[in-house]
Formats: C-alpha cells, sequence, structure tokens
C-alpha cells in the first residue's frame, strides 16, 4: 500500500516534485489552503490510486496528477480574495488573458465563427512563420483590431471553458504597438508561460469589467493545486507588499539572468470565464522568437529547499492544531 | 496525455459491465464483437453525456466526469476541457479492451480486438442523441441553456474524435431537434444559437460527408441548414454557405480529398492544412476551407 510519505519522497527527488512541494508549503503558510484539506487531498489521491499493486507513479506524473486532483477538490475556492482595486484602478478595469493562436482559434470557432473566416492553426515548427503564415499575419491582425470576428460569430458569449482560469491586470502589461520587435518574448516570459515557445502566435484577450462585471464571489488568489500551474509557478513572492491577495507570476527572463526579484505580474483566478463578447477585445501581441529557459533545479532551488519530511511534519501539525 | 494503470481501471469499471455479452455466445465471431463493442459504446456514450452534461454546473469539479475528475479540464495548457477528453480518446487508442480478448481466447474465436479508443470515439457521437433528447425536453430557465452547452460540447468531441459511424446517431438527433415532428416543440433557444446547434452538425458530419457513401441523410441536411443560414441574415451567411458549397461538393465527389489535420490533442499541435487557391492575399481577405477528412484510420481499424 502506498503512503503520503511514500509520495512526499518520490517528489523530493526531482526539481519539478521538489518545486510542488515547496508551493504546497508556502501555499499553508500564507493561509492560501488548509494543511487539513492538503492531507485530504493526498489521501484521496491515494485512495484513487487502489491497492498499491501499481507502481507509484513517477515524479512528473505526481506533480501533473497532484495539480488536477486538488482542483478537483475544489480546495482553490477556499482560497484569498484578491482585492480587486490594489491592481484594477483607473477608468477602465480591465483583467486580460493571453493565449495562443490555436487557443483562440479554438475559441472563437467554439463561438460559431465560420471555419473559413480565419486560417486554421499550423504547427509552431512549421517554416515560414509558425502557427500563423508569415503572409496571413496582417490579415489576422486586421480581424482582430476591426471586431470583424464579433460580427462574425455565431454565439454572444466568448467560451473559455475550463474549470479554472487565470487573469491578470491588463494595466500591468506592456501596450500593444503593431511591430514592435520581441513583444511576444516579453509577454511570454512576463505572465511566466514556459510552454508557450518558438513559433506561437500571442494574442491578448481584455475582459471589460464595466460590460461584463461577474458575480462577487468568482475570483481567488492562486494556491498551489488550482490547476497545476505550470512549470513556472509559485505561491511565494518577493514584493513585501502582499495584502492585495493576488498572486505573482514569474519573470522568465529575470528567472534566465538569475536576478533578483523575479516577480512578474499580478494574476488572480477566476472559475468558469464565458465573458459577453461586446466586453471583449482581441489584440494580436506577436510572434515568440525563442524557447523559455528551462533551468527546473535553479528554480526549484530559488523557491527554498523543503523536503518531504518538512511538510509531512507540517501537514501533520496544522491536522492537529 | 498518458494514462496511468489505475486511471485506466476506474475508467473501465464505469464501462465495462457484465452485460455487454450477448445472452447467446454461438453467433459469428464478428457479430459477437460488433454487439460487444456497441454496447460498451453505449456505456461510453452515457458517461460521456453525464459528464458533458454536469460540466455545464457550478458544481462540475465534484460531479463532471467521474471517477477520473482530475484528468478532464485541469492542464495548464489547453484552453477547453474537450482538449483533455480528445488527449484521453487519443490515449485510450492504444488500449485494447482486455476483457473481450480474454472472452475471445476462451471460445477460440479469433474475433479480432475491441479498441478502447474507437469504442470512445463512437460513444461521443452516440451520446449525442441523448443530450439532444434532453435539450428536446428541457424547459427555457430549467437546464435548456446547459443542454445547450452540453449538445454543443458533444458535437465538437464528435468533430475532433471523427468516430466511424456517425451519420445514423447524428441523423436521428438532427430530427429530434430540426425533422418535421420537432416543428411545434419549443424553440431552442435564440435563432443564432439554433443556427450555431446546426452549423455544429455539420462540422461533426463534415468527415463522413464522401462520394459514395450513400447516406440520403446529409443532403437533406445541408438543404435545411442553408435554408436556415439564408433566413437568419447574419453577417457570416456568405461563409456559412461556402461551408455548405465544399460539403456538397465532396458529397458529390468533386476534387480531391484535402489531407488530414492532426487530431487536436492538448499539448499536440496541428499539422498544416493547405490554404488552397484561396490563398493568403494581402489585398483581399482570405477564406480558408474546410477541413473535410475521410474516415478516421484509428476507429476504422475495428470497424467490420
Amino acid at each position: 500500500m502506498h503512503t503520503i510519505v511514500a509520495i512526499l519522497e518520490r517528489l523530493e527527488r526531482e526539481p519539478r516534485g521538489q518545486t510542488v512541494l515547496a508551493n504546497l508549503l508556502h501555499s499553508i503558510d500564507a493561509r492560501l489552503i488548509a494543511a487539513g484539506s492538503v492531507h485530504a487531498a493526498l489521501q484521496n489521491f491515494l485512495r484513487d490510486l487502489g491497492s498499491g499493486q501499481d507502481p507509484l507513479p513517477t515524479c512528473q506524473e505526481l506533480a501533473e496528477r497532484l495539480g488536477g486532483h486538488f482542483v478537483k477538490q475544489g480546495i482553490w475556492l477556499n482560497s484569498k480574495e484578491p482585492r480587486l482595486h490594489k491592481h484594477l484602478a483607473g477608468d477602465r478595469q480591465v483583467l486580460s488573458r493571453i493565449v495562443s493562436y490555436e487557443n483562440l482559434h479554438g475559441m472563437l470557432t467554439r463561438a460559431g465563427l465560420p471555419k473559413r473566416c480565419l486560417p486554421p492553426p499550423r504547427p509552431p515548427a512549421a517554416a515560414g512563420g509558425g502557427e500563423i503564415a508569415r503572409g496571413g499575419v496582417p490579415m489576422v491582425r486586421d480581424y482582430m483590431q476591426r471586431r470583424q470576428w464579433e460580427r462574425d460569430v455565431l454565439l454572444r458569449h466568448f467560451g473559455m471553458s475550463k474549470d479554472v482560469t487565470w487573469l491578470t491586470a491588463s494595466a500591468a502589461l506592456p501596450p500593444v504597438t503593431a511591430g514592435a520587435a520581441g513583444l511576444a518574448d516579453r509577454y511570454r516570459d512576463r505572465l511566466g508561460l514556459s510552454h508557450l515557445n518558438t513559433g506561437r502566435h500571442l494574442f491578448r484577450i481584455d475582459i471589460d469589467l464595466a460590460k461584463n462585471p461577474f458575480p462577487d464571489a468568482w475570483h481567488c488568489r492562486r494556491p498551489h493545486g488550482a490547476g497545476n500551474g505550470g512549470a513556472r509557478f509559485r505561491v511565494a513572492y518577493d514584493a513585501p507588499d502582499k495584502s492585495c491577495n493576488w498572486g505573482r507570476t514569474v519573470d522568465l527572463a529575470l528567472l534566465r539572468q538569475q536576478a533578483t526579484p523575479i516577480d512578474g505580474v499580478p494574476e488572480l483566478l477566476i472559475d468558469q470565464c464565458n465573458p459577453r463578447i461586446d466586453a471583449v477585445d482581441i489584440h494580436y501581441v506577436g510572434r515568440v522568437t525563442y524557447d523559455s529557459e528551462r533551468e527546473d533545479e535553479y528554480f526549484a532551488r530559488r523557491l527554498g529547499a523543503v523536503g518531504a519530511a518538512l511538510l509531512q511534519r507540517r501537514l501533520c501539525a496544522r491536522r492537529g492544531s | 496525455m498518458t494514462l496511468l494503470p489505475h486511471e485506466l481501471h476506474l475508467l473501465r469499471a464505469c464501462w465495462v459491465k457484465s452485460g455487454l455479452l450477448p445472452s447467446r455466445l454461438d453467433m459469428s465471431p464478428a457479430g459477437l464483437r460488433e454487439i460487444y463493442a456497441g454496447r460498451l459504446a453505449d456505456e461510453i456514450a452515457a458517461w460521456l453525456a453525464d459528464g458533458l452534461l454536469g460540466w455545464q454546473y457550478p458544481l462540475r469539479h465534484r460531479s463532471a466526469f467521474l471517477p477520473v475528475a482530475w484528468l478532464v479540464g485541469t492542464r495548464p495548457e489547453e484552453d477547453s476541457y474537450l482538449d483533455s477528453l480528445v488527449a484521453l480518446g487519443g490515449e485510450l487508442g492504444r488500449h485494447v479492451e482486455p476483457e473481450f480478448a480474454r472472452i475471445d481466447a476462451e471460445l477460440r474465436h479469433e474475433a479480432g480486438e475491441v479498441k478502447l479508443g474507437s469504442a470512445f470515439a463512437e460513444g461521443a457521437a452516440r451520446a449525442v442523441p441523448r443530450l439532444a433528447g434532453g435539450l428536446a425536453a428541457a424547459a427555457p430557465g430549467e437546464g435548456k441553456d446547459e443542454a445547450l452547452r452540453a449538445l454543443l460540447d458533444a458535437l465538437e468531441l464528435v468533430e475532433r474524435l471523427e468516430p466511424a459511424r456517425v451519420v445514423t446517431p447524428l441523423g436521428a438527433a438532427w430530427n429530434l431537434l430540426f425533422g418535421s415532428s420537432a416543428a411545434e416543440k419549443r424553440p431552442l433557444g435564440e435563432p443564432r444559437e439554433a443556427l450555431c446547434l446546426q452549423q455544429a452538425f455539420v462540422r461533426a458530419l463534415a468527415p463522413a460527408m464522401h462520394a459514395g457513401r450513400g447516406d440520403a441523410v446529409l443532403p437533406g441536411l445541408l438543404d435545411m441548414f442553408e435554408r436556415a443560414v439564408d433566413a437568419s441574415g447574419v453577417p457570416a451567411a456568405g461563409a456559412l454557405a461556402e461551408e455548405i458549397a465544399a460539403c456538397r461538393e465532396r458529397l458529390r465527389g468533386g476534387g480531391a480529398p484535402p489531407p488530414r489535420p492532426a487530431r487536436r490533442r492538448a499539448g499536440a499541435v496541428r499539422q498544416q492544412v493547405p490554404a488552397g487557391p484561396a490563398a493568403v492575399s494581402a489585398a483581399k481577405p482570405a477564406r480558408w476551407g474546410i477541413a473535410l477528412s475521410g474516415r478516421n484510420p484509428v476507429a476504422a481499424e475495428v470497424t467490420p
């Protein structure tokens, strides 16, 4: 029979797992999730794993699966509620999401956009421009800029159909300027989107809260376990003032330089996000020109050494208190 | 996505039941396999229909796609939970249903394999009439919006999984919602939503539209969609008409079939689909061809 200790020790073996351990501990310390909830989620994971006849998943598999398990336990819903005014002050209160062309194309066709209105996404590694062929970029950019997509879609809601979606304050992002060199790389790096590499074309989806106010309890700060977070997610960040209750992305460019601090932009989580299309603006950002850094070991070190034994003690202590 | 052993066990525990076998085992091996695969697809259809509908409600993380809920809609690189289901279908394509293989060996039939991936794709198609029935029965404000969204998602899943046998279940669902007997039923929603639903049916059926299939339902279905597009007056009517024209061309057998696009999986990338004659032009906005691929080779492997 597998045990929680065995899972934690397996995670301790590799940098990706060490990152998970550190984020779990920091989530508990910051009171984003309760130690008892983490313990219960790990027990549920063990129950699903069965009698122990199957081998314990690898470190990488555990790192991926645990995030999904924690989302499904709904742990993140009890996290802290961000104070929106801290980062959304001003005339236009706008939240943004950065997506690749493949993601955007899927969202628009799901909203009923005829497929003949936009070129199908190509593999990012395709010669001559990546996801969008070079000659097609002006057309796609104009199509978004002139809001022709709004005319062509059949549904009146824009569906980002995931369990949780993370968004950032639009004001924290660099302005989108046509033809600005390296802008997509900067966006990818500032938002810590380590899975978006060379050849991806990035788009910024802005949601105007004045036109589409969400219900009160829809947003929260992201603890570990809410949408696994990818390889470069961290709970604890460098800025001393944490009273806003927003999280921070990791700036991949600063991480590559091994700089301090490595904070990116403020981010928060929301439950399913289906804004009205008249509240949505889409901007073409540009093409990613180089891959993100891949120093898992260094990143794990930056998060601090958190051993399996330390987390196990914390789980037991907090459950008992 | 790689399924862990216990995840496969959990899924099979949902789907594989003793009732999958016919009561008499003295039929032909191919017939036995056909019945087993069909009933397995029905079990998967029930699971998928429940999950797709459950996803539309606030407590989806506790109720949809049990007992493997953590596999669906949780990965950071995805923007739709359907990406997870498509990836799951692709992963299941590598697995043979072991219970049927054991029975087959015991009977010394050598009837061949039942692949879980094919059954999953067939199950997606068979989930459509279930969800269409729910939509037809739902009253506005009492689950109608959720039923509509679940049906749209099911049709996208069918479009992306490309099951081998899709015309019969989707044709039945279409008739239920848009056929002559549906005239007195309550409206399906806003006119644009109904149009979007018809568009989703056509997209899901597009791979089945090729010359020689002899499916009489498809031309009539396209006629109805075309009339709905004409009557709607939506700005995108021209682009929708082009999609319909491309489907008709395929039904007539005109033109060479386009290369198959890669199945869209989470984390995977699509293969390039050539723009064709309406290539990119800076002066004139281009139109891109709908990908009308042929039968799904994975699913075709188990088609008798």
